[in-house]
């Protein structure tokens, strides 16, 4: 039906090419908070470690923090529309905006393994993502709990972790895991918009200015008002 | 002689400002629904000036235009404000100018003798969405491309002329960088100056038939001795101090969002936008800007393309015809009978309704509720030459209430 419609409007011109993209559970809420400058810091370290050799971050060029981790724009990968079977991995400048912090932090954490898919691993909030699970070593394995054919029965209604369980342990606690990909994310977020740190700062002000100012005027313009209101009520000839 | 005398018998400043604003008298009961005219100057004002400092950085090619909106986001000081800025200000101009709409609806503001001053207001609501359509375009975003390209497909439908047409307008066989630059055009150029254009016109109708009010009477029909109207107030110094506190309110809400959420959640600034323009990939659902919304579910609700496009335009133009359907002795809501009062309930639900269905992903449930709201939409301009004569209405007092 949704086909249908699409292609009525646009004239029928189109083919398909992409899949519409499947995710099977309820996201997790990101604990993220980009004023807290340590963690967005600690948050682009890992992503230079973990991400940076496939992903570019190409509009963080010279801000701080960014530089600070060594994401410098030398070292970001570039490829072009057909490399990796005509799946490059996207820039991750903006990927918070585009998808959001929940959904980041819970695709990057419900990996699981797939012997029927052509990186071995799958992903809860990405059916069939060609990106490969870059968190094996320090994650471990997660495996699903149930028949692949039934996700599609509980879309939605459950979370990631009732339905992966971890089979080998990776290098980190489950908590550690989880704190090293919300600083990630915190990093994700912050790059997808930087001036929301300086907007906060400067908001609070410009909006008190606008207050004062809609009081000033209120005022005035009740003063002004108040003559012919009195005369509209006082008069007999109204 | 004076510097004013000088200035004066040579340009008529003076002279100008005293007959509009001093000397200009506006009814003195108008109510909350008046600010909206004035707030949709500010408006334009914002986008006018925010526009011409985003014109500095912004690149109108498929390469780079992504790009140097990222650019302004992150690397021209207060780039990011101007950005936001213009983007929530395309938004608030349509809240605006729907209530605007909405007031002249209730107090019909359309009719005898404000026909023109109504035109030119339709006019310049078709404009608007032009205008935002075609900036809607120039950040090249997946969003951006397919949009354009549902658009174009609209006139491509037109038999015989509409693939000639869609070719003018594209300048390409497909929405391509050539399109992006057409459009940079009218965003920047042509639409703009139409619309000031027209913006001028509504001024000069409005003040030459005056402002309507909320009791619907004309207060022209009331004048002293002195020939000035008995109910009216000089629009300086009442009416600019009034539109001045709006305006104030106006920027509260207006600044709370630029700062605090200029996406509204991908309401504002959709979240498929942020990803560059792909004429290879389909995004998962096409969906148009909330203020298209309502149209643009007309145009799914209709299974043949070149019928829905047809009922897509009528529900524009439908307004354009206001003044003519409606047969009411009396103007205002306050003193028109209860099948009127329904009826404009009505038309508010079905536009809100269709909006929200213009948003939502379509589905067979929600293509019939858009069928169901689209009947009632046209069938209030339909039905509103009977309901309109035969409602029992009251009649207005002779002098203004306030």
């Amino acid at each position: 039906m949704k086909g249908l419609i699409l292609t009525v409007i646009l004239g029928g011109t189109v083919t398909y090419v992409n899949a519409i993209e499947q995710s099977f559970v309820k996201p997790d809420k990101a604990p993220i908070d980009i004023k807290d400058r340590a963690t967005v810091l600690r948050g682009a370290v890992h992503f230079k470690a973990q991400c940076l050799t496939c992903h570019s971050m190409k509009y963080m060029r010279f801000d701080e923090i960014s530089q600070e981790a060594g994401i410098v724009p030398k070292l970001m990968p570039v490829w072009d529309e057909f490399a990796w079977g005509g799946n490059p991995p996207p820039d991750l400048s903006l990927v918070v905006k585009r998808r959001s912090a929940d959904w980041v932090y819970t695709f990057l954490r419900s990996f699981y393994l797939d012997a029927g898919h052509s990186t071995g691993f799958n992903n809860l909030v990405w059916h069939n993502t060609k990106m490969p699970n870059p968190f094996v070593g320090i994650q471990g394995q997660q495996v699903l709990m149930v028949p692949l054919s039934d996700l599609q029965h509980i879309r939605g209604e459950k979370r990631w972790s009732e339905l992966l369980e971890l089979e080998t342990q990776g290098a980190m606690t489950g908590e550690q895991f989880d704190d090293y990909v919300n600083d990630m994310v915190n990093y994700l977020a912050y790059a997808s918009d930087p001036s929301s740190l300086e907007r906060e700062k400067i908001g609070s002000w410009v909006i008190g200015y606008m207050v004062v100012l809609f009081i000033v005027l209120l005022a005035l313009s009740l003063s002004y008002w108040d003559d012919i209101k009195r005369k509209h009520y006082q008069s007999s000839d109204k | 002689m004076s510097f004013n005398q000088w200035i004066n018998s040579r340009l008529p400043i003076s002279d100008f400002f005293d007959q509009h604003l001093r000397q200009y008298y506006a009814p003195k009961n108008l109510n909350f629904w008046y600010f909206f005219g004035s707030l949709a100057i500010l408006c334009l004002s914002i986008q006018i000036i925010s526009g011409i400092w985003l014109l500095m950085y912004y690149e109108p090619t498929a390469k780079t235009a992504f790009d140097s909106i990222e650019f302004m986001m992150r690397e021209v000081p207060y780039g990011w404000l101007l950005r936001y800025v213009h983007a929530v200000g395309a938004s608030s101009f349509f809240v605006i100018l729907y209530f605007h709409l909405y007031r002249a609806l209730m107090y019909g503001s359309y009719q005898r003798p404000r026909e023109l001053l109504w035109l030119s207001g339709v006019l310049l609501l078709i404009l608007a969405m032009a205008e935002a359509y075609t900036g809607y375009v120039l950040p090249w975003g997946q969003m951006s491309y397919w949009a354009a390209k549902v658009i174009m497909n609209i006139f491509g439908a037109i038999p015989f002329i509409g693939e000639p047409i869609m070719h003018l307008i594209q300048g390409d066989y497909v929405v391509s960088e050539v399109t992006l630059q057409r459009f940079f055009a009218f965003h920047v150029v042509a639409f703009p100056m139409i619309l000031l254009a027209m913006v001028f016109l509504h001024l000069v109708a409005l003040h030459t038939v005056g402002s309507n009010n909320p009791d619907g009477i004309e207060i022209k029909d009331n004048k002293g001795a002195d020939g000035i109207p008995k109910d009216g107030v000089p629009f300086h110094p009442y009416f600019t101090i009034k539109d001045l506190v709006a305006a104030a309110a106006f920027l509260i809400i207006f600044f709370t969002i630029v700062f605090y959420n200029p996406t509204m959640d991908g309401l504002f600034l959709e979240k498929e936008n942020f990803i560059p323009a792909n004429p290879l990939v389909t995004p998962p659902e096409i969906k148009p800007s909330w203020y298209l919304a309502p149209y643009y579910a007309i145009l799914r609700a209709v299974p043949n393309q070149l019928l829905g496009a047809l009922a897509m335009i009528s529900a524009i133009i439908s307004f354009a015809f206001l003044p003519w359907l409606d047969r009411s002795p009396v103007r205002s809501m306050r003193y028109k009978g209860v099948r009127s009062r329904v009826s404009l309930a009505l038309l508010v639900i079905s536009f809100l309704s269709l909006m929200a269905l213009g948003l939502l992903p379509p589905s067979p449930v929600y293509i019939i509720l858009a069928r169901i709201s689209a009947v009632i939409f046209f069938g209030y301009f339909i039905s509103l030459p009977y309901i309109s004569r035969n409602d029992r209405h009251s009649s207005p007092p002779d002098r203004v209430r306030m």
